[in-house]
């Protein structure tokens, strides 16, 4: 297999402090405004034990700057966002998915919208390297998490270009777009995890990224059904103003463990609760102001009529359900960037495609 | 992407982003494809305006697109 050979990394020698250091970084526009790691020639060979990859092995070539992601560059930023060595397979398996055109990363990077790829990470080398699912797990206290989602950012904008203001032009931009990496719960999903619902073994580890907005929670404390659950979910998802009530898309519902055991225990599939979010979660469009129904009738070709319930997918397939978090009576839904972007998902595995059982399988000594 | 493939092109937006277009442009190594712009914003405007916007580079757009 040929593989193109891009640049390799300039090593430069600086004698000054970590705070002078981290200065010149700030200065030159190389992090994401926090204090970075210095990628020291030592630590980026420590990352690099964990690929069978070339340093100079381009990866992915990434929008809007083009740049070229070599496994070193990859590494390199793995270093300067905090991570550890073993979490590198992760980081590269994501950049990967991005990559790939249905995920058109071109827009995702450019727009005006405030969207940030989610890492979903699922298999047991989520559980190997301490991927947060449990409590908090879109938040903050877990070093995996925001640091393979912060190695992503910035890959993203150092390799990529996608800074604020010239390659990234995210209006308000999103806490999302700093680091976004969870672990699916999948002791405490009652169906099969996301990796299963495509096919994969349940010991395969997968890397799901989608073009997500922030959590918005969905709090539901008093319904003690499925179906009140559902509801209350479905009254959240079809709301005004999300990209995906203008355009469809895939949005992701990440159910918290407990209301996911409410609906399961009524007897509700995966594939049922899609269908009913499908058909429920709606706006109607009179509420809606006349430029923006003249938009959905003219271009979604919804009925012109005052009982129009106007859908946000295409159809149940395209809505993404996980299972996330600890105990509590509350979800959350990430809407979507909108029909411009699809899901896209890779298999942790070896440079020729075997899965990886374990991240560790892949260590090389000094 | 159509110019590539010797389809005449043009790239339509607002001034604002034209820093963005001319990047993306040249990285993709197409630094001549012809750019559109007109006074930001598209969004949020009445179809009127919206006309009026176009009239504005209707010129440019055909010159592109029969080159």
């Amino acid at each position: 297999m040929s593989v193109s050979a891009g640049p390799a990394a300039k090593t430069f020698r600086m004698e000054e402090s970590y705070a002078a250091i981290n200065q010149l970084y700030q200065e030159r526009g190389w992090t994401d405004g926090l204090p970075i790691v210095p990628p020291t020639e030592d630590a980026v060979a420590a990352v690099l034990r964990y690929t069978d990859r070339a340093p100079r092995e381009v990866v992915a070539v990434l929008p809007p700057r083009q740049g070229e992601a070599t496994v070193e560059r990859l590494a390199i930023n793995t270093v300067m966002a905090g991570a550890r060595p073993e979490y590198f397979p992760v980081i590269l398996t994501a950049i990967e998915a991005l990559a790939d055109p249905a995920f058109n990363l071109d827009s995702i990077q450019a727009t005006t919208h405030p969207v940030a790829p989610i890492l979903i990470v699922n298999g047991p080398i989520a559980r190997e390297l301490g991927i947060n699912s449990g409590y908090n797990a879109f938040g903050q206290g877990f070093q995996a998490n925001l640091t393979i989602g912060r190695a992503v950012r910035l890959i993203l904008m150092n390799v990529g270009g996608g800074l604020p203001g010239t390659g990234d032009r995210a209006t308000q931009g999103s806490p999302a777009k700093i680091a976004y990496c969870v672990a699916e719960n999948e002791e405490a999903n009652p169906w099969e995890p996301l990796h299963v619902e495509a096919g994969f073994p349940l010991e395969t580890s997968t890397v799901t990224v989608n073009g997500c907005e922030g959590p918005h929670n969905i709090q539901d404390h008093y319904s003690y059904t499925g179906l009140g659950v559902l509801k209350v979910i479905a009254g959240a998802m079809g709301q005004a103003g999300s990209n995906n009530l203008l355009g469809a898309g895939t949005p992701l519902l990440s159910l918290g463990p407990e209301h996911a055991a409410t609906i399961a225990r009524d007897g509700y599939s995966k594939r049922q609760v899609k269908e009913f979010l499908y058909e429920h979660a709606r706006y109607p469009l009179r509420l809606l102001g006349d430029e923006y129904r003249h938009y959905l009738v003219e271009r979604r070709k919804v009925a012109d009529a005052d009982d129009t319930m106007v859908p946000i997918v295409r159809t149940p397939d395209d809505i993404l359900v996980i299972v996330a978090g600890g105990a509590g009576k509350h979800s959350c839904w990430q809407p979507t960037f909108g029909d411009q972007t699809r899901p896209a998902r890779r298999v942790i595995s070896r440079r020729d495609g075997t899965p990886l059982a374990k991240v560790s399988d892949l260590r090389r000594s000094p | 992407m159509l110019e590539q493939k010797g389809i005449p092109s043009v790239v339509m937006g607002t001034l604002e982003f034209e820093q963005l277009a001319k990047l993306e442009s040249k990285n993709r190594g197409l630094a001549d494809l012809p750019l559109a712009l007109i006074p930001h914003p598209l969004g949020g405007i009445p179809e009127d305006e919206a006309i009026k916007k176009a009239d504005l580079v209707i010129d440019v757009v055909v010159k592109a697109l029969t080159r």
